[in-house]
Order: C-alpha cells, then sequence, then structure tokens
C-alpha cells in the first residue's frame, strides 16, 4: 500500500528525518511513536504530500509520488487540531471531498448518511462545527477523512487534545472503523499507551531515525536500544560494567553487585552499559530474605510511597546497586502489604528481566 | 468582609460613570434635535419634528447625505479586495520582507491625517482629477485600510494552520481551496472589516475637507462649513442621522457576523 525507502528530509543541516523506511500492508494499523521533535509528523506530511523529501522515495499503491500534489493523492488525514471547515455543518465537511473528488451528485447524501452513522453521529448532520463537543468533531474530522474511500488513512495526533477518559474512548473507536472498513492506518503519537492499545505494528522514531520497528508486544518485551526501552513503559536504568558477553547474555557490575541480563549484540568487556529493569518486574520482599521466583536479591530501602488505587508506585534506594534510586510498580495492592517509607526490604528481578545496553556517548 | 464589598462598590461607580460619559453627548444631542426652537439648547424648547423636516427640504442636506455614501460605497469596494488578499497573504504565507510590508501598510496609522490629505491633493492635482468625488473614496481607503488589514488577519490567525492543508487533502485544488474553504472561513473578518472601512469613510472628515471644494461637499464637511455660520438645530438631526447610520451597521454586522464574535475576535 505505501512504501518508504530512505525517505530523508533536511530543513538546511538539520534533519527532521533520517533515512526512514519502512512498509505498510492493505488494512494494517501502524503507529510511528516518538517524542516532539522526532521527526514523525514530518514522514506523515511527506507522505500527505504537504512536503517533499529531500531524499528517498514514497510509494502509494506501487507507484511512486514523487512531486504528486497532496490533492491528487488518495489519503485521508485526520489533523491534530482538526482542521474541520468552521463555516460548514457536519454533514458540509464530510461531503466535501466526495465534492471535490467527483463522486455523482446524487450519490453524496446517501454516503454522508453512511459514514455519519460510521461514527455514531446520524442525525446531527445538519449541526455547525461550533456547536459540536470536542469529540463529535473527531468523529466528525475521522467520517471526513474516510468518506471518499481513500487508499490510505493518516492520523496526526488528533487525540492528543482530549482529556483522559474521552481520549481512551476514541482509541477504541478509531481501532473498530479501522477494522470495520479495513483501510490501511498510519497514526502519529508520543502517547505509549495509545500506540500500543492501536497498532498492529509500532515504529518507535528518536531524532529523525528509526529506533524500532515491530509489532507492540515486542517493542515492550524486546526493546532494541535504550531509548526504546525509556520511552515505552517506565524503566529503571543502572549504570553498569560489562564483565563479559556471549550469547546475548550480559555479565555487569552493578555498583558492588554482579549479575546477568540479556543483551542485543555482544558488548565489550569493560565497556560501560547501562542496565534496565521495568519497574513492575521488580519484585519486593522481606528484608534479608530470599523473593519466590527471584534470581537475583538486594536489600534496599523505601524512600517513597504512592498509593494509586491499582497500583502501588514505591522508589527505593539499593546501596547494593550503587546508590541506585529504582521505582518500583506493585500491580496487586489488594494482597501485598503496603510498605512505609524507611522500611528495610529486599528487591529481586528475574534474570531474564533484566537488560543490557551500551551506555549512550 | 467589607473589603469585597467595597470593591463592588468601586467597580459600579466606575462602570456608571463610564456608561453615562460614554452616553450623555448622545442621548443630549438626541433630545435636543427634537426641540421647537430656533437655537440648539438643553433641555429643548418644546418638542417637534420641524428640524427633520427641514433636512429633508434643504437639497444641500440630502446632497451631502449622498455624496457621503457614494465616497463610504467607493472606498468599501476597493478596500475589499485589496485588504482582504493583503492580510491572507501577510498571515498565511511566509513572504520575504513581510515585517516591511506589513510596516508600510500600516504606516497610515502614524501619519497625521492632514499630512495625509496634504499629499493627496498635491497628488490629485497633479494628475487633474481634484474636484472629483470618488478620488475621495480612494484617499479614504488609504488612510483606513489598515482597518480593514487588522480585521481579516485577526479572522485568517483564528483559523486552523492546517485549513487549506486539510481541504488539499479532500482533493481541492489550490484555487478551489482559496474559493471554498479560506475566503468563506475569513469573511466574518471581511464583513467586519468592510463595514468598518464604510463608517470611517462614511464619517470622514479632515481628508475630505482638503480634498472636496464647494459643488462636491460631503456631509462631515457640509457640518463644518454650517457650523462656521449659524449654529442651527438641524446640525443636531444631522448627528441623530450620523448616530442612526452607526445603528444601521452595528446591526448589519450582528445579523452577517454575530456581536459576540465581532468582540471575540478584537
Amino acid at each position: 500500500m505505501v512504501r518508504l525507502d530512505g525517505v530523508t528530509k533536511r530543513f538546511g543541516d538539520v534533519a527532521a528525518a533520517e533515512d526512514v523506511s519502512f512498509e505498510l500492508g492493505q488494512g494494517e494499523f501502524l503507529t510511528i511513536l516518538g517524542p516532539s521533535g522526532s521527526g514523525k509528523t514530518t514522514v506523515l506530511r511527506m507522505i500527505a504530500g504537504f512536503m517533499e523529501p529531500t531524499a528517498g522515495t514514497i510509494l502509494l499503491g506501487g507507484r511512486p509520488v514523487g512531486a504528486l500534489p497532496p490533492h491528487r493523492r488518495s489519503i485521508g488525514m485526520v489533523f491534530q487540531r482538526l482542521a474541520l471547515f468552521p463555516h460548514m455543518t457536519a454533514a458540509g465537511n464530510i461531503a466535501y471531498p466526495l465534492r471535490m473528488r467527483g463522486f455523482p451528485r446524487d450519490e453524496i447524501p446517501a454516503r454522508v448518511e453512511r459514514y455519519l452513522g460510521l461514527v455514531q453521529l446520524a442525525g446531527l448532520g445538519d449541526r455547525r462545527i461550533h456547536e459540536l463537543s470536542g469529540g463529535q468533531q473527531q468523529r466528525v474530522a475521522i467520517a471526513r477523512a474516510l468518506s471518499f474511500e481513500p487508499d490510505l488513512l493518516l492520523l496526526d495526533e488528533p487525540l492528543a487534545s482530549l482529556d483522559r477518559k474521552l481520549r481512551e474512548d476514541m482509541q477504541l473507536e478509531f481501532r473498530r472503523i479501522q477494522q470495520e472498513l479495513g483501510v490501511a492506518t498510519i497514526n502519529v503519537t508520543h502517547d505509549q499507551r495509545e500506540a500500543l492499545v492501536m497498532s498492529d505494528r509500532v515504529i518507535v522514531m528518536d531524532g529523525g531515525r528509526i529506533q524500532q520497528a515491530a509489532a507492540p508486544e515486542t517493542a515492550y518485551r524486546l526493546p532494541a536500544n535504550r531509548f526504546v526501552a525509556g520511552f515505552i513503559g517506565v524503566t529503571n536504568f543502572l549504570p553498569c560494567a560489562v564483565r563479559r558477553s556471549a550469547d546475548g547474555e550480559a555479565e555487569v557490575a552493578i555498583g558492588d553487585t554482579v549479575c546477568a541480563g540479556r543483551c542485543a549484540a555482544p558488548l565489550p568487556a569493560g565497556a560501560p552499559a547501562e542496565a534496565a529493569l521495568r519497574a513492575e518486574q521488580v519484585l519486593l520482599g522481606e528484608a534479608g530474605q530470599p523473593i519466590a521466583h527471584a534470581d537475583m536479591v538486594v536489600p534496599a530501602t523505601v524512600t517513597e510511597v504512592i498509593f494509586e488505587g491499582d497500583r502501588v508506585v514505591y522508589a527505593v534506594h539499593a546501596a547494593g546497586l550503587g546508590g541506585a534510586l529504582l521505582r518500583i510498580f506493585d500491580h496487586d495492592p489488594l494482597h501485598h502489604k503496603t510498605r512505609r517509607i524507611g522500611e528495610d526490604v529486599a528487591i529481586g528481578w528475574k534474570r531474564r528481566d533484566l537488560m543490557v545496553f551500551p551506555r549512550d556517548t | 468582609m467589607k473589603a469585597p464589598q467595597a470593591k463592588t462598590v468601586v467597580i459600579w461607580t466606575v462602570v456608571w460613570f463610564n456608561l453615562i460619559f460614554l452616553a450623555l453627548p448622545t442621548v443630549i444631542v438626541i433630545v435636543a434635535s427634537f426641540t421647537a426652537g430656533n437655537i440648539i439648547q438643553f433641555p429643548p424648547e418644546g418638542l417637534s419634528l420641524r428640524w427633520y423636516a427641514s433636512l429633508v427640504e434643504t437639497d444641500s442636506y440630502s446632497d451631502a447625505f449622498l455624496r457621503s455614501l457614494y465616497v463610504a460605497a467607493i472606498c468599501t469596494l476597493i478596500s475589499l479586495p485589496i485588504g482582504t488578499l493583503a492580510a491572507i497573504a501577510l498571515a498565511r504565507y511566509r513572504l520575504r520582507m513581510a515585517t516591511a510590508i506589513q510596516l508600510y501598510l500600516l504606516l497610515p496609522f502614524t501619519i497625521p491625517l492632514i499630512v495625509s490629505g496634504l499629499g493627496m491633493m498635491l497628488v490629485f492635482g497633479q494628475i487633474r482629477i481634484l474636484g472629483q468625488l470618488w478620488p475621495v473614496g480612494i484617499a479614504t481607503c488609504v488612510i483606513n485600510i489598515p482597518f480593514m488589514i487588522w480585521a481579516v488577519a485577526s479572522a485568517v490567525n483564528s483559523l486552523d494552520v492546517d485549513l487549506e492543508n486539510a481541504a488539499a487533502n479532500c482533493g481541492a485544488p489550490p484555487l478551489l481551496t482559496f474559493l471554498t474553504v479560506t475566503m468563506p472561513a475569513v469573511m466574518p473578518g471581511v464583513i467586519t472589516g468592510g463595514l468598518l472601512m464604510f463608517i470611517l469613510a462614511f464619517n470622514e472628515f479632515i481628508v475630505s475637507l482638503m480634498l472636496v471644494d464647494a459643488r462636491i461637499v460631503t456631509l462631515p464637511v457640509l457640518v463644518y462649513n454650517s457650523i462656521r455660520s449659524v449654529i442651527t438645530p438641524d446640525l443636531a438631526a444631522i448627528a441623530v442621522v450620523y448616530i442612526v447610520v452607526a445603528l444601521a451597521t452595528i446591526w448589519v454586522l450582528d445579523r452577517l457576523v454575530g456581536l459576540e464574535i465581532f468582540l471575540k475576535s478584537k
């Protein structure tokens, strides 16, 4: 459906996107995830045709689009601030692409009705845009982007401005509509949860480059590098030194503690590295006692306790790990006792949960 | 407990003071215009419509009124395309020397009207169009165009930056995008600016005074001439005509744009 080959966009000396390549199949939902300035929106705008790549090619349906202007591309887009036409009704907005793309006049009203129904706005077609709520405006924007049955749907962080509850509802709504229509979709967001919830595949970008392209679960379980490990999920990074490394395993020294973890590529002995532990994979136990299922146990002191209802967030200080401060999630607060600040505890983890990354220099 | 009450008293005193002093001259003129006597005075000496009748009967007044309307119409017609396009271009597209152009277009604000009027008198005299009415329309357009640009620009700036991209994404080529999306979306600003230009040109005095001669006096100039000879209550009646025109403009604005949108866009 869509293919990008080495797409690069430079503004002067600054590369907003560098050597971006990926392919998207029919009906696939891809999310480009990254912080602001990572180049994700630049990539989206080049696909839409609002910007031309400095280098590389973009293919839509097998054909390179090169300098094809945006209005000649069969792409629907939902914009960050929606960009609905303020002087038209909801139905007018949805009919606009149909009129512009030469759909037969007598077919347009029925089609508008159908798409109003699809986004659950049946009967609200006559409303002006400013008479609709934020969520309803979102739905109009989706319907406008889809009514002409584009080959590709682009979502430019349209959910970023909504409050959390509505955003989560709309995420599922987007996913439902997308699956119902089977349209290939590229979504851009900085919200990791949204990326994990909605996508078949996630591309993590930073500094204009793709850091990892994988299924959401893979990106979470097997982050390709330190950036991905830090961007998706809450991760503790512990500075360490590599002692030896082979076969996807590394033995490292974190402060006075020597332990093993997995690593993507072999690391040279003595190299500075970082050991990464997800906050929910650090286990809490009684001081001086073993912890079930843990391969490593070290003593620690609780320094912070935040009760959030469905989980408790702890910060602990572990002198044996070079004085590191670790964040820990306890996802079962009803069955575990809540620790107190200052309490001596033991923390532990499974060998395979520790990831080792070369330290960024 | 006392502080908020004292605050309320102060605020309402200021509000009423302002309301009264803004409205007082207008109210006095309106009341005075209905006098039955021969001089403007407040309170009026009896009530009648005789000075309104005299306005209608005096040809010089109705002629001057129509001339002012004509000047205002010309000014509005010229400023609509110029101001709208300039404002959209300045607010929307990255132009070379945009700041310089903006400053240049705001220049009329910084120059005293008497100087602009003198300059235009010389230029119009040089190209031999002095003594006609339509150049007065152009002159009022030139000195007031910043208002038009400002009204449209504030409408453009409140639009989503991706509005035109959205239209292109819907399949509209650039010209259609402009006609079907950009123009209608900034229309409230265009109407606001247009009405503002109309009323400003209709009221314009100093530049008018320097560009008209005895055969083509506009209403403000005629009022000025009358004041210098005899002050009669028909001047109060003319003042009321001005008030009515202003109210009519505001009414049209409210019908077309909605006053709350107009006030919000400032």
